[in-house]
């Protein structure tokens, strides 16, 4: 009972709750029949059951009719596969052989379930004080010797194998209540287990209804495996004598029978040894299969990075090179490869000492542009046209190796999640001193101190405590800041930071903002940061760039795109914020936008906003619009100059008003969406 | 918002709160350890009338999902009392209070997690209300209509979660709280995880359904210009205390307390010249960083942020009192600066 398997099952079940999986798994083809060992165990398992319970009626001899002039016999048209020392039927024993240990060892899984399951099922919702009581029963069925009892109520009892075989039923429940209660529990974490909780259900139901469903792959796999167990358990005590007395035949006596012509007739083993291990093996392969949900995709998309089409797209960007650019990004696609594309046409140009910001809602891009900047996409996704210039340099299409040595040197990186991007086994001072050495070149002793230094850089004041602390022991903005800097421990010129405050309390967030503004004051460096907090833009851009659907719809400096925002998305977006400027009422309605963003792969030829615009006119959904300039950057919409002649806004448009408005046709198809999100 | 003595009184003649919490405090774990720790929720009271919408505000460990879970029944409370309707429900099992007060439904802030996966959204909604009794047909006729209350199709009962996107679903949990008609809600951060658009979208929702159906909202949630948004009273908390409240319009415009200035100042607004503005003021009031040195078990929580802190800060925890219209929990009330 490996606790692989399930670590394997509860990941991918978690998985299940995200958006993207076509309908339900199972309504066609259950997923674990659609892989080769799944089918075969299925199969197999099938076959044997069902050979072995019609025995009686099938087999062509009794189990102890003899044949003695064709004892030891090889396969042939009257036996199948062969006879025994005493001429018996080999075809004919083996399967009328099958049903007591395949039922024997399904009280087994049975027993073990009945207790363990129900017993950790009880324990995960009466909490810790009952969970208490219940584990150390479990210690102490756990301590048992089991081989030994089980001989000890064989010599009590006598063979009666279904009753031993519940017997181990109930010792093996130990081990299935010790791996289903950290399943159970952290299903009843779910919040739609609350929330039955809530409409009153009883506890049996929740726990029928709402909990073990969803432990139903590790449940599969589980009982699978400890078949399998149990299967070898019968045939091992039946080997040792302990089965049916003869003639009455089991697998384990055969196999035992059969060693002792091992040399003289080999294949008295095979026909039996193959029934057993095949059945084994099949349980096994069945878990195996159900284990796997969901990791099929995974395992197909692994590929190596393809080298990108450079400038395969042809440049349509009409600006001119920026010499003064640290970074420079022209018309960047980004797509799965062989799918869908993810970004198309970003064009974006990086001062030294500046702050861009990337901003849009979730599944526009943003993350993935950013990404693109270090040469870290996921697998599976890739730049496929365009060009990427760090001072001067192209890193679009090179060697992982030389992007390495930009990578978290001159470029580094700091993400959302300040407590995942920390390794929790090691102390702070050994995760800054490692990347400082590296970087550096310096000694153990230096390497500290520059960490110290470093920490002090970034507002931390009691350096030397944090250094000898673990991840778990800082609070989310501490760990932040040495998220921070260990991002600053290579000396980068390029900060990408993806929504670096987003899961922080808004005090924190203040406070890491500031940190981020003094860095570049103090050192010149740049920064890239992903944002969805319009808020955020603002109080440290320098230059802001909307994205939708995949492209950049407006840039500029951040005063001109948020004070006068001309895209109609980046004025829907300003009016959907709920903070209004002080001394203004607060708003009875906010204006909201019709619908979701369309996924990758559904885009419009036209513009991708159009079908949401409250200003979109039949041109808008014929092309896709051009890159007029407008003000401090550009603005990609047919129609911006004018609407911004007739002053028309988003706020200002009659539309927004009516209660049904937003909510109706934004919803009337359930379209499944593509989880590129978040 | 304790109450004073005189408009205890007069309550019998008033209609009863919707959702009434009066002294609650709530300690995880048991045992002395628990005991000598700081409780997660300390002596918190509100009420809320019906139609109202109270808002309950905080950062996190400040113990408003806390309050949240006691007055749902998920969480035992270990001291004080929760009444609906005049009700006294702290001690109720859930399946006691399902069948005699029907009236307090939730909304949670995960979309993805708050909706079994197994079962499609017809058996999710029709669940509540066969518990009540409603036969089959009519559960699901109500199902229906719930779903298109909340703007989405009533055939959508014969999908599944995986098919919608987050804001749908989180209209989907909000049509499960809505299909008993119930008369309280408690929303836990209901559009926390939801994009600017979907969230504007679901914020609409919510308060139009407040105001078809006289709803009593207990809002709660991190960010105060949502809580503007839709409250029409706001509850600030800090480490498990009430540190402000009021009229949401006093509480987010003229703040009492410094720690609902130190919130209110810190969030920060999407136009550039102003966010500066406010920065620069943020800065110049000196409000201490999130520091992990935890408050003496006696004075008032927020001392070691507060710029304003004397030695009767440290020494005693302020009452609330009222001033204006918001009651504070701060001695120096009267000093913390304007916006």
């Amino acid at each position: 009972m490996s606790a692989l398997p399930l670590d394997a099952a509860a990941n991918t079940d978690l998985d299940a709750g995200r958006p993207g999986r076509p309908g339900r798994p199972g309504r066609r083809l259950p997923y674990f029949l659609r892989r080769p060992g799944g089918v075969f165990g299925a199969t197999w398992l099938a076959f044997v059951v069902l050979a072995s319970l019609t025995a009686p009626w099938w087999v062509p001899y009794g189990v102890a009719e003899q044949d003695l002039s064709n004892r030891l016999a090889l396969p042939s048209a009257d036996h199948w596969l062969g006879t025994d020392p005493l001429g018996r039927d080999l075809l004919s024993r083996i399967f009328s052989a099958g049903a007591e240990p395949l039922l024997a060892a399904g009280i087994t899984v049975l027993v073990a379930f009945g207790i363990g399951l129900t017993m950790a099922l009880i324990a995960a919702e009466r909490g810790p004080r009952v969970e208490r009581v219940s584990s150390r029963l479990a210690e102490v069925l756990l301590a048992l010797p089991s081989t030994i009892l089980l001989l000890a109520v064989i010599g009590a009892i006598g063979v009666r194998i279904f009753i031993v075989m519940a017997v181990l039923g109930v010792m093996i429940s130990a081990g299935v209540y010790r791996v289903m209660l950290g399943v159970a529990k952290s299903v009843r974490q779910r919040l739609y287990v609350d929330a039955a909780r809530v409409n009153g259900l009883s506890s049996l139901r929740v726990n029928l209804v709402h909990v073990l469903p969803s432990m139903g792959t590790v449940v599969a796999v589980q009982a699978a495996q400890l078949y399998g167990i149990g299967l070898l358990i019968v045939a091992g005590l039946a080997f040792l004598g302990f089965g049916p007395a003869e003639p009455q035949p089991s697998w384990g006596f055969m196999i035992q029978d059969a060693s002792s012509y091992v040399f003289s007739n080999p294949w008295l083993l095979v026909p039996t040894g193959v029934v057993l291990a095949l059945t084994v093996v099949a349980a096994n392969e069945l878990a195996d299969a159900i284990a796997s949900r969901g990791s099929v995709a995974r395992t197909t998309v692994r590929r190596r990075r393809s080298p990108a089409r450079v400038g395969a797209t042809g440049s349509a960007d009409p600006r001119p090179a920026d010499p003064g650019a640290v970074l420079d990004v022209r018309d960047l696609h980004i797509s799965v490869d062989d799918g869908p594309a993810l970004v198309t046409g970003v064009s974006f140009a990086l001062q030294p000492g500046r702050v861009l910001g990337l901003v849009g809602e979730s599944g526009c891009g943003k993350t993935m542009t950013a990404r693109s900047l270090m040469g870290l996409l996921p697998d599976g996704v890739s730049v496929s046209g365009g060009s990427i210039r760090w001072q001067g340099r192209e890193l679009v299409g090179v060697s992982e190796k030389d992007l390495s040595a930009v990578r978290g040197r001159d470029i580094a990186m700091i993400s959302q999640e300040p407590m995942v991007a920390l390794d929790p086994m090691f102390s702070v001072a050994y995760q800054l001193t490692q990347p400082i050495r590296r970087f550096r070149g310096v000694g153990r002793g230096e390497a500290r101190q520059i960490a110290a230094q470093l920490l002090r850089q970034v507002g931390i004041v009691d350096g030397e405590r944090v250094l000898k602390s673990y991840p778990h022991q800082l609070s989310g903005g501490m760990a932040q800041r040495v998220c921070i800097a260990l991002a600053l421990t290579g000396e980068p010129r390029l900060l990408i930071a993806d929504e670096p405050t987003t899961a922080l309390d808004v005090t924190v967030q203040a406070e890491i903002l500031s940190l981020l503004r003094a860095l570049v004051r103090d050192t010149g460096l740049s920064v890239v940061i992903v944002s969805h907090d319009l808020g955020v833009v603002a109080d440290i851009c320098d230059d802001v760039a909307v994205m939708y659907a995949g492209t950049v719809v407006e840039d500029g400096t951040a005063a001109a795109v948020l004070d006068e925002p001309a895209h109609p998305y980046t004025q829907a977006l300003l009016a959907a914020n709920p903070h209004v400027a002080d001394g203004e009422p607060v708003p009875t309605r906010l204006a909201s936008i019709d619908g979701t963003v369309p996924p990758p792969g559904e885009w419009p030829t036209g513009c991708r906003f159009a079908s949401r615009c409250l200003f979109a006119q039949e041109q808008c959904t014929q092309r896709f619009p051009s890159v007029p300039a407008h003000g401090s950057g550009s603005v990609l919409c047919t129609r911006v100059e004018e609407l911004s002649r007739a002053d028309v806004t988003w706020m200002s448009a009659p539309t927004t008003g009516p209660a049904g408005h937003e909510t109706a046709p934004a919803t009337a198809q359930p379209a499944p969406t593509v989880g590129v999100s978040r | 918002m304790t109450a004073p003595a005189g408009a205890a009184a007069a309550s019998s003649v008033l209609p009863a709160p919707a959702l009434e919490v009066r002294d609650l405090v709530v300690r995880y774990g048991r045992g002395r350890k628990a005991r000598s720790s700081p409780p997660a929720v300390d002596r918190v009271s509100f009420e809320i009338a019906p139609g109202e919408t109270l808002g309950l505000v905080g950062e996190s460990g400040s113990g408003k999902s806390t309050i949240g879970k006691a007055v749902l029944g998920l969480q035992p409370p270990s001291a004080g009392t929760v009444r609906v309707h005049g009700q006294d429900i702290t001690g109720m099992s859930l399946r006691e209070r399902s069948r005699r007060v029907a009236d307090l439904r939730v909304v949670f802030q995960d979309p993805y997690s708050s909706l079994n996966p197994t079962r499609t959204i017809g058996q999710t909604l029709v669940e509540p209300l066969r518990l009540m009794g409603v036969t089959g047909a009519e559960a699901l006729q109500r199902a229906r209509s719930g779903l298109e209350s909340v703007g989405l199709p009533g055939d959508a009962v014969d999908r599944y979660p995986t098919q919608f996107s987050g804001g749908q679903r989180q209209r989907i949990a909000i049509a499960r709280a809505l299909v008993c008609d119930p008369k309280v809600i408690v929303l836990d951060e209901p559009v926390s995880a939801l994009d600017l658009s979907t969230q504007a979208q679901v914020l609409n929702l919510l308060a139009d359904l407040r105001d078809q159906r006289g709803l009593s909202l207990l809002f709660i949630a991190h960010d105060l210009g949502v809580v503007r948004f839709l409250s029409q009273r706001t509850v600030v908390l800090y480490r498990g205390q009430v540190m402000e409240s009021g009229p949401a319009e006093a509480v987010g415009l003229t703040p009492r307390h410094p720690y609902t200035l130190a919130l209110t100042a810190a969030a920060p607004v999407p136009r550039p010249g102003e966010q500066a503005a406010r920065r620069n003021a943020r800065e110049a009031a000196g409000f201490g960083a999130a520091s992990t040195a935890s408050p003496g078990a006696t004075g008032c929580p927020f001392v070691p942020r507060c710029p304003l802190s004397t030695d009767v800060c440290v020494e005693q925890r302020p009452p609330l009192r009222l001033i204006d219209q918001s009651s504070t929990a701060c001695h120096h009330a009267e000093r913390v600066p304007s916006l």
